[in-house]
């Protein structure tokens, strides 16, 4: 495997809940976000996958361990460092309309993460943001409208757009298809793995659908309580779980299958029933 | 008999800003379902699926929506009737679960005073008697410890003993008819697995029928008997769940089946639809898929397509269908680049090419 961009060591989260009392979201996980590797994490509400990969952008305080990037621990980026590495990690949320400026027309909210950033001239920005576009496949007049104006497949590009314009190296999809429809998941999850060879992106994917997690991701942690409870190739991991946790989470994935997939009930209530 | 027949359902609203402006959203929409059967109702957002449920309920506002056809239980007109008829009938006979559980209970009020008042409201029986059954269900839903979690409030719950509490709600007065409108999208798979199995098996022993309605083929194929496939406010496609996820006879069905990540597409691109789904008012003359459509030919501008036997118990919404076959079942099943190779002798429409993703992808913009 190639060399690891962002390095995580037994991660531990830590919220406050209450005077007394403390919520451990993620508890002691390691990870590795590969150059160029797509790295799935699948887990159920409340697993700790979204704090995780919070963590690994420095967005929450780990409260012990380790992340780091180039050798440097990301707590401790301060100015030009931590804009190098805002630049080096960007993200895509679920819900593409709560996460465009509803007031804002699309071309603005791309260009924003440069201006915040202070990253060239305003020229340089704008012509960044044309080829971003192109990139994702939306044009200019489309870009000039405000959210409300667009389907949500073209606000997840919009915010594609703006998560890559500062070229990072990892892009992490937090639930990003989940508010989709399937026609449309399918059109993103193309993007997606045209970009990730174009750019040579690495990708961290999470998600609570397997299916589609496993579509895309090379590697894949399965998190459940906070912890990483297996974690191993694609191929390995969804084929021969090794885990009791695995096993029930890819045991509830109801997907459109061969004959030998039993109807819902079918051997509590009418064991002669199932597909023919 | 059949149990619910809904005949030629029509569903306008009124817009505010253009009085006169009322474009349908749910168009001539028929189909039964017997006794017993779970039936599943499949679409995209805004196909119109939810609107179909609601109207069947009787639960549109008259002030802003208009409804047309027939929606009968039992033989029973339901859409004409008045409201005290309506509400002896919802609730007892045919009752409903919704996606959010936390939205459909009330906060201020124990789960089991919501679930005696639904049986008292409807049957004349005891406050104890009342009890007893809304304890019964509460255990027959999979709750641990009923007797305890009689006396606790929603929030106390989790999402997917919420849902439980709603089932039970829904199910105590024994309905012929149980509407269930996504009711396991908000919950975590192992919880939907869970849900629906315990959908499928109350019915089941209670012989309560369900019209289930979801987004999801994978649902749809391990719960339903059969099923139907709304685009555009319209049905294109019904029949047997083996036989419409297997071998589709509507383009639209067989592109939501090639649209899913499945193990053996892993590392290979997915079909996408390119356009959008016309906004109501403003489907053209011909089938309302064909400009997204990738077997379109010159006729399917011309005439709306009915909904015309397809083989075996399927019908659907196509003038090719009965032609289209094998390379309908390829799209659904195959991948891409399988699907290239082994169809070529199917006449494509150049401009809806199904295979094109980028920049006109997204198609259409809103006005």
């Amino acid at each position: 495997m190639s060399e690891s961009i962002i390095t995580a060591r037994d991660v531990r989260v830590e919220f406050r809940a209450g005077r007394n009392r403390s919520v451990t979201a993620v508890d002691g996980v390691d990870i590795d976000v590969p150059a160029r590797t797509a790295v799935g994490l699948i887990g159920e509400s409340g697993s700790g996958k979204s704090t995780l990969v919070r963590a690994l952008l420095a967005l929450v305080p780990v409260s012990s361990g380790s992340v780091e990037w180039e050798g440097r621990d990301i707590s401790r980026l301060r100015g030009a460092d931590l804009v190098r590495f805002r630049t080096t990690a960007q993200m895509v949320f679920q819900d593409p309309h709560s996460a465009l400026d509803p007031r804002r027309r699309i071309l603005t909210s791309i260009v924003e993460p440069l201006r915040v950033l202070r990253i060239g001239t305003r020229a340089e920005r704008e012509a960044r943001a044309e080829e971003m576009l192109t990139q994702v496949g939306l044009r200019m007049d489309q870009a000039m409208r405000f959210p409300h104006q667009l389907s949500g497949g073209q606000k997840q590009r919009a915010c594609i757009a703006r998560a890559l314009i500062v070229e990072p190296r990892v892009l992490i999809c937090d639930e990003s298809v989940a508010a989709l429809d399937v026609a449309l998941q399918a059109e993103i999850l193309n993007l997606l793995g045209d970009l990730r060879e174009e750019l040579n992106l690495a990708l961290v994917f999470i998600s609570h659908d397997l299916s589609v997690v496993a579509h895309i991701s090379d590697h894949l942690h399965v998190m459940h309580l906070g912890k990483t409870v297996e974690t191993g190739p694609t191929e390995q991991v969804t084929r021969s779980p090794q885990q009791e946790y695995t096993e029930k989470l890819l045991a509830s994935q109801l997907t459109v299958g061969g004959p030998d997939q039993p109807l819902l009930g079918a051997g509590t209530t009418d064991p002669g029933r199932t597909r023919s | 008999m059949d149990l619910l027949e809904v005949k030629d359902l029509r569903v306008s609203f009124s817009d505010p800003r253009d009085p006169g402006a009322r474009a349908p959203i749910v168009k001539d929409v028929s189909f039964r379902i017997a006794p017993g059967e779970v039936f599943g109702l499949v679409g995209e957002s805004g196909s119109g699926k939810s609107v179909t449920a609601l109207a069947a309920m009787g639960l549109l506002d008259p002030r802003t929506a208009e409804v047309s056809g027939s929606v009968r239980l039992q033989g029973e007109e339901l859409l004409h009737g008045h409201g005290d008829d309506l509400r002896r009938v919802r609730g007892d006979r045919m009752s409903m679960v919704f996606q959010e559980p936390m939205t459909a209970l009330d906060p201020v009020f124990t789960i089991g005073s919501q679930l005696t008042e639904t049986l008292r409201a409807h049957r004349r029986v005891s406050a104890q008697e009342a009890r007893r059954r809304a304890v019964e269900m509460l255990d027959a839903v999979g709750i641990v410890d009923p007797e305890r979690r009689f006396g606790a409030y929603p929030h106390e719950l989790s999402g997917g003993m919420r849902q439980r509490v709603v089932i039970a709600l829904a199910l105590i007065c024994g309905p012929e008819l149980l509407i269930a409108d996504e009711p396991t999208t908000a919950v975590d798979a192992t919880v939907q697995l869970q849900l629906l199995r315990l959908v499928r098996s109350a019915c089941t022993a209670a012989g309560t029928a369900v019209l289930f309605i979801t987004h999801d083929l994978g649902v749809v194929s391990r719960l339903c008997d059969r099923m139907a496939t709304m685009y555009a406010g319209e049905i294109v496609e019904t029949g047997p769940v083996d036989q419409v996820l297997n071998a589709p006879g509507h383009p639209y069905t067989a592109s939501l089946l090639g649209a899913l990540p499945r193990p053996d597409r892993r590392g290979h691109r997915l079909m996408s639809i390119p356009g959008r789904v016309p906004v109501p008012g403003t489907e053209p003359p011909g089938c309302w898929f064909a400009d997204r459509c990738a077997f379109a030919v010159a006729a399917c501008a011309d005439a709306h397509p009915p909904l015309a036997p397809a083989g075996g118990e399927l019908h659907s919404r196509c003038l090719r269908t009965g032609e289209l076959g094998d390379a309908l079942r390829t799209l659904a099943h195959g991948r891409l680049d399988e699907s290239e190779s082994t169809a070529p002798d199917v006449e494509r429409a150049p401009a809806a090419h199904a295979h094109t993703i980028g920049t006109h992808a997204d198609g259409e913009e809103r006005p």
